[in-house]
């Protein structure tokens, strides 16, 4: 009984100091990866160096999520006025299979979005939710049209110019709460805390 | 005379007893389920796949469950669920959803809604879609869907 808050500590101990870590601006290299944009061209995320980015996973069958978050990032864009040109949204795929450069240029059509819809391999895709820590789970639905869904994590992730985590957000977030985040990031603010 | 009458009358009995039966379900459709503020997501072309969103009163004393439906613009219409579970956003199809007894449920992006399948065609702000929904007791409640954009406030 004793053992169990002192691993607790241990784990709060590890957290703060990956948290301090991250908060190290000189020190933290950025993110990247590489998979395929909505026009089916190779897309490296360090080709954004220089915007904000937010970043999220979905997929498009479910009409739900998705046009949900994708709604709510063009409204962010909408308050952030002329600072919008600042920031950039990558909404990547966990359903490569049917979610094709074309079908996800479809989908960014309908909204007022500076957004890059992103797809690869199966495998490309996985190594990508892996550094962000996204899951998602593949789950047959036999009595559907659609023969199966897909569950997945719904964070929103903010990252710097520098390619840096700065921030997430859970799906319930406002549009206020992101407006703030990405503000804080183009004027160069320190990240939440 | 009387014994023939009789016997000639037995199968209109039975034809109108047969007829009352089968009215009966027809009866059931002045149904307390209504529908209001149904609405469809816009569709861009490439896309076979959309949601419909409506809510649902229930003014009657007995619970209803929709249990079915179908709609003008695709093959299929699915009763779904989408849910919060240990971080995960789960969507799955439900058998059914229940409208409560002197009750509501809003079907609505983020919770129970209805998904069509199998489009013919994009759906642009300005269509209209209709769409049956039938209920546990046999009857049905019909919606006129305006086709909207997902604007956030």
């Amino acid at each position: 009984m004793r053992s169990r808050p002192a691993i607790l500590r241990a784990a709060t101990l590890a957290v703060l100091v990956t948290g301090a870590a991250g908060c190290a601006r000189t020190e933290s290299p950025g993110m990247d990866f590489a998979l395929t944009d909505h026009n089916g061209a190779p897309f490296t995320l360090q080709s954004q160096r220089g915007k904000a980015l937010l970043v999220f996973f979905g997929y498009t069958m479910c009409p739900d999520v998705c046009p949900t978050t994708l709604s709510k990032l063009a409204t962010v864009t909408r308050r952030l006025g002329d600072k919008a040109g600042g920031v950039r949204t990558l909404y990547i795929t966990v359903d490569p299979e049917r979610d094709t450069p074309e079908v996800l240029k479809a989908d960014l059509s309908l909204f007022t979005l500076d957004a890059v819809g992103l797809t690869g391999t199966r495998a490309e895709v996985d190594a990508v939710a892996k550094q962000f820590g996204a899951t998602y789970e593949i789950v047959p639905t036999p009595q559907s049209a659609a023969k199966y869904s897909v569950s997945h994590s719904t964070t929103l992730y903010l990252l710097d110019q520098e390619g840096r985590l700065r921030q997430t957000f859970p799906y319930e977030a406002t549009v206020d709460e992101v407006t703030a985040g990405v503000q804080a990031v183009l004027t160069g603010a320190t990240p939440n805390s | 005379m009387t014994s023939l009458r009789s016997r000639r009358a037995l199968p209109g009995i039975a034809a109108a007893f047969i007829m009352a039966l089968a009215a009966a379900p027809l009866a059931a459709q002045t149904t307390t389920v209504t529908a209001s503020d149904p609405w469809v997501r816009e569709v861009p072309a490439g896309r076979a796949t959309t949601g419909m969103f409506v809510l649902l009163k229930n003014a009657g004393p007995t619970e209803r469950r929709v249990l079915s439906g179908k709609a003008d613009v695709g093959d299929t219409l699915e009763l779904h669920e989408m849910k919060r579970d240990n971080g995960m956003m789960r969507m799955s199809p439900v058998p059914a959803i229940v409208v409560p007894a002197n009750g509501e449920v809003d079907l609505r992006p983020g919770g129970f809604h209805l998904m069509l399948f199998g489009l013919k065609k994009p759906l642009a702000v300005g269509d209209t879609v209709r769409a049956t929904l039938t209920l546990d007791d046999g009857s049905e409640v019909r919606l006129v869907a305006p086709v909207r954009a997902m604007r956030m406030p």
